[in-house]
């Protein structure tokens, strides 16, 4: 039945769009990003089911969802390599108080995105900051300095 | 490349497997046999051709043996004036008890009677067609007949024809 490799093909097509647009965009919604969610289902909807509005292409059509889920999420799990391939792998914001600039343009993760994450894990200042780690759900977070260790000059870790 | 994580965030290698819940060993062959059923077309649609014949005519059907609830599909009869004289009237009739569990009905050429179509001067060895387009409405196995006579005559060509329309 068709409805098997439209659903395949538009997993798969999705699946890799969303890689391509970054972690960051999985957790949050930016207006840019909202509009994309709520297009998305309606374009794709004519196309996985066409004029077939059955039960049975219904079921046939989510348990092809499911499966591929399953199937991708457990070879994700089996295969360390085809995990970080479909899920992607954390990257590192910030280390030992100074912003990796690198990452946060590659994730197009602004100063004050992060500022504001520090703010809501309760961090004032980016040199209490020993690592921000951009987890591959698009959350960031953070691991604290110990009192005991060295901290960066402040002028290096300020998060404008 | 993401810069690496420092080591100690990162977590240690170790085996990866697979386990399953018990349920799951139930459910998920379940879950994946529907779509590999339907790959090889299970749940598509399936066609038949039947044929009948009497002393002059030879009726031919091609007609849906399964399909899906609002799909519209479309039966095809086809008759031969096998006799060496032309017949006036052939009359082609569909089981009302088969076709009213269809909605949107049309039938080419139109009917002249419910469910029946007249088609009129069939020179010997012409065939004739006659289309019926069926939406699937009602669920279930919908079983009925298609009969062709010439006009006047008790001798009939019948086809049974049974259609499973799935929800």
């Amino acid at each position: 039945m068709e409805t098997v490799l439209r659903v395949g093909f538009v997993y798969l097509f999705i699946l890799v769009l969303l890689r391509i647009m970054g972690k960051r965009e999985l957790s949050q919604l930016a207006p840019m990003e909202l509009v994309m969610l709520i297009l998305i289902p309606e374009l794709v909807a004519q196309a996985l089911v066409r004029e077939d509005f059955s039960m049975t292409n219904a079921v046939v059509a989510v348990t092809t969802l499911t499966s591929l889920v399953f199937i991708t999420s457990a070879l994700a799990h089996k295969f360390k390599r085809f995990g970080e391939i479909v899920e992607g792998k954390p990257s590192l914001l910030v280390d030992q108080g100074k912003p990796v600039s690198e990452t946060m343009d590659r994730e197009r993760i602004p100063a004050e995105e992060i500022a504001a994450e520090m703010r809501k894990a309760g961090i004032e200042r980016l040199e209490d900051v020993k690592w921000a780690v951009l987890e591959t759900g698009g959350r960031i977070s953070f691991i604290k300095r110990e009192p005991s260790e060295d901290r960066p000059p402040p002028d290096e870790g300020q998060v404008e | 490349m993401s810069q690496e994580l420092p080591p100690t965030l990162q977590v240690p290698g170790q085996r990866r497997g697979l386990r399953f819940h018990r349920f799951q060993w139930v459910a998920l062959p379940l879950m994946l046999l529907i779509p590999v059923l339907a790959l090889f077309g299970v749940f598509g649609e399936t066609w038949e051709r039947a044929d009948d014949a009497n002393a002059v005519l030879r009726l031919h059907v091609e007609y849906p043996t399964r399909y899906r609830y609002k799909q519209i599909n479309t039966m095809e009869v086809s008759l031969e004036n096998v006799s060496d004289s032309p017949i006036d009237t052939v009359v082609v009739s569909f089981d009302p008890a088969y076709v009213r569990h269809f909605s949107t009905l049309t039938f080419i050429p139109s009917p002249t009677e419910p469910f029946e179509v007249e088609l009129l001067d069939v020179a010997p060895g012409e065939t004739r067609l006659v289309w019926a387009e069926l939406q699937g409405e009602r669920y279930g196995r919908h079983r009925g007949a298609i009969d062709a006579y010439q006009a006047g005559s008790l001798d009939t060509a019948r086809v049974s024809v049974s259609t499973l329309i799935l929800p």
